[in-house]
């Protein structure tokens, strides 16, 4: 029995944290990023996954201002469809599509909803808003033109590729900064004594750690689904998993920034760039609910339940 | 990621499995309603464990036992679980006391180990206090040493099974003047005896297993003392130190899974709300605590620093579970209502499940302990 992430996972997360390490230029982080390859993965099989969530987790640990999930993304769904310059969003409600860090040259956009997925052309579409919360995503709001139709098409793999890799920059994003976090509670003093002797703190810290950490483990296994068992169990786990993590990293995050008391609201002090990263991707798709509703679709008798609460017990996830 | 048990532990599994089969009759919580039957057959249970070799299995060799893994002790509490088998009236005996007896016990009291093990013997604990609960240091039952006795006088209270025990570990102040922790001595006593009253807590799940138990100059031979005078502290974390993080655990996976069915089936149909997806990756995620303690044990089964976490995470997630079991299915989780030991309905459920944040070190001790132990924050 063995709980760890792969070799492969590991060394790449810790091979982007070395990569982004004294590093707060964009453009130096992108090169740094590209010549790791970080760009090229094809995280369509288990070892292009595991090193596809390897990255995103390093990504997380430095709230890079890089969507590396959507370039990532952008190559599952090509491999998918067989479309070059393609790119993944969400349908809105209305009518509306949203695509975060949209490529330069995009000619197609996957839109996830409720029911699956449509193929817009780039040219059916107009662009209505466009705007940034969370450095190095910008997110696009796009509205089809009169008389445009999208095709439906069947997407699941790549929905699953995107929660599982939204999932692991955002729990990696939340335990960096329960790491930071700690650092601050055994150094900042209030009071004669620092912080971090006070009860009332170290109970919401170790709330935050426990949540976070029963939450990594959840979404390590919702990943570890993709390749081993049946498709519409790993996607009903992705989905209650990104709805459990969201849940459980959000509420790390207000922790975390709420310890570090007044300076956790200047701009130049790190605690909100990682709060933009978690709340960015805790609201990939919708809230929570909706994603809990959507994963409840599988459950619709007791033996459906049993299926999905236990595991098969004989393979070996990667 | 690995989920997979050892083949040393599946083939364990396999034998333990064929001999619950054998021996454990699937309904005896209806069968066995009244306490008199349920004691009955909670002892012909510990006859039977012990018979079929499943008594004491983490103990060594020496003392009867067969020295499990951390492992095998898992898949032990799984499987137990699994079949909602009952925990013998003996079972304190075999995990907490048993152990403390082998490693501070002299020759003659060593002779305490058989009957643990055969179940003739039942032990309760005699720790904590009415003012001395999540600070057991502060316990003020007392041990006057009185020639080659001491008189024991004070009260212990949540003592398990105290009605029932013949065998008492008991933790008293032998010197009030040293600190806290190191006027503390540990006592073996035989039950009843004069001075002793033993008086039934009953609970709101419908059992009474605690007692309170009052000590009205008790004597005691000096024999009976464990350990030197000044060590009882140091009895008494061994005794509750054994790592037990990954069983209760995957036995609180059980509770948690008894409850997610009970919560479907009592639905009014229609997908499941939120509410229960979440206590269903709860569920998952205990089980993978658990099998992430067992995965981090060096060998000397000890478990590692998850066994906090691991206890906080699940005894709060199976509380909220029967909350939101409880809200949701509302007048009918009233109505289905059997005020029984062992009853398996939502507002049952719900009952049993406000003891396990307080139980064994309560919530608040186990931030303490994960604040300060593992993520290393000053006291």
């Amino acid at each position: 029995m063995d709980m760890t992430r792969s070799e492969t996972e590991r060394t790449a997360e810790d091979g982007v944290l070395r990569l982004l390490a004294n590093t707060t230029e964009v453009t130096v982080a992108i090169e740094r990023l590209a010549d790791f390859g970080a760009f090229d993965i094809d995280a369509t099989d288990a070892e292009g996954l595991a090193l596809a969530l390897g990255v995103v987790r390093g990504v997380g640990r430095t709230a890079a201002p890089i969507d590396i999930t959507a370039g990532i993304l952008a190559r599952v769904a090509g491999g998918v469809t067989g479309l070059p310059a393609i790119c993944v969003g969400h349908a809105l409600a209305g009518g509306e599509v949203s695509v975060a860090s949209m490529p330069e040259g995009a000619l197609t956009v996957i839109a996830f909803d409720d029911s699956g997925a449509s193929l817009w052309e780039i040219g059916d579409l107009e662009l209505v808003a466009k705007g940034g919360f969370d450095a190095g995503c910008e997110v696009t709001r796009w509205r089809p033109r009169a008389g445009a139709q999208a095709d439906r098409l069947h997407a699941a793999p790549v929905a699953m590729v995107r929660l599982a890799l939204v999932d692991a920059e955002m729990i990696a994003a939340a335990e960096e900064m329960i790491a930071r976090t700690l650092d601050h509670l055994k150094t900042r003093m209030q009071f004669g004594r620092p912080i971090g002797t006070f009860q009332a703190l170290q109970h919401r810290i170790a709330d935050a750690h426990v949540a976070v950490q029963a939450a990594g483990l959840a979404c390590d296994y919702a990943a570890a689904l993709i390749h081993v068992d049946d498709a519409g169990k790993a996607l009903a786990w992705l989905r209650a998993c990104h709805a459990y993590s969201a849940e459980a990293a959000t509420r790390a995050a207000q922790t975390c920034f709420q310890l570090h008391g007044g300076m956790a609201f200047t701009a130049e002090f790190w605690p909100h760039r990682w709060l933009r990263r978690v709340f960015r991707l805790a609201a990939d798709g919708g809230p929570p609910e909706r994603h809990y509703q959507l994963a409840a679709r599988y459950i619709r008798s007791e033996d459906d339940l049993g299926r999905f609460i236990t595991h098969s017990g004989r393979e070996e996830v990667p | 990621m690995n989920l997979d048990w050892s083949p040393e532990s599946e083939a364990f599994r396999a034998r333990l499995v064929a001999w619950l089969d054998k021996n454990l009759i699937p309904d005896w919580t209806r069968r066995y309603a009244t306490p008199e039957s349920l004691v009955g057959f909670q002892r012909d249970w510990d006859r039977r464990l012990f018979a079929g070799g499943w008594a004491g299995i983490w103990w060594p060799k020496e003392f009867g036992g067969s020295e499990a893994t951390l492992e095998q002790r898992a898949v032990y509490a799984q499987e137990m679980a699994r079949v909602g088998a009952p925990d013998g009236l003996a079972s304190f005996g075999r995990i907490f006391i048993g152990p403390g007896i082998m490693k501070f016990g002299t020759p003659e009291q060593r002779d305490l180990l058989p009957p643990i093990l055969s179940g003739e013997a039942v032990w309760c604990q005699g720790f904590s206090e009415p003012e001395a609960g999540s600070d057991l240091a502060s316990l003020r039952t007392s041990a006057v040493r009185d020639g080659e006795s001491y008189r024991i006088n004070g009260t212990k209270i949540w003592t398990t099974r105290g009605h029932l025990a013949t065998h008492c570990l008991l933790l008293a102040r032998t010197d009030p003047a040293a600190p806290k922790h190191k006027g503390l001595t540990a006592f073996l006593l035989k039950l009843p005896c004069p001075g002793l009253t033993v008086r039934p807590l009953p609970q709101i799940n419908s059992k009474s297993d605690f007692n309170q138990l009052y000590f009205d100059d008790v004597r005691v031979d000096a024999t009976q003392r464990l350990g030197e005078e000044g060590q009882g502290w140091e009895v008494a974390l061994y005794v509750l130190g054994h790592e037990r993080g990954a069983a209760m655990a995957l036995r609180g996976t059980m509770n948690m899974e008894q409850t997610l069915r009970a919560w479907f089936a009592g639905g009014a149909g229609g997908p499941p709300s939120a509410a229960f997806m979440r206590s269903t990756v709860e569920t998952v995620a205990t089980r993978l605590l658990a099998y992430k303690i067992v995965s981090e044990d060096d060998g000397r089964s000890k478990g590692g620093q998850s066994g906090p976490v691991a206890k906080l995470f699940w005894t709060e997630a199976w509380q909220r579970m029967a909350e939101a079991a409880f809200l949701e299915t509302g007048v009918g989780a009233q109505a289905d209502h059997k005020a029984a030991p062992f009853a398996d309905d939502i507002a049952s459920l719900f009952l049993d499940s406000r003891r396990v944040t307080i139980s064994g070190g309560t919530a608040e001790i186990q931030r303490n302990l994960i604040a300060t132990r593992l993520l290393g924050l000053p006291r």
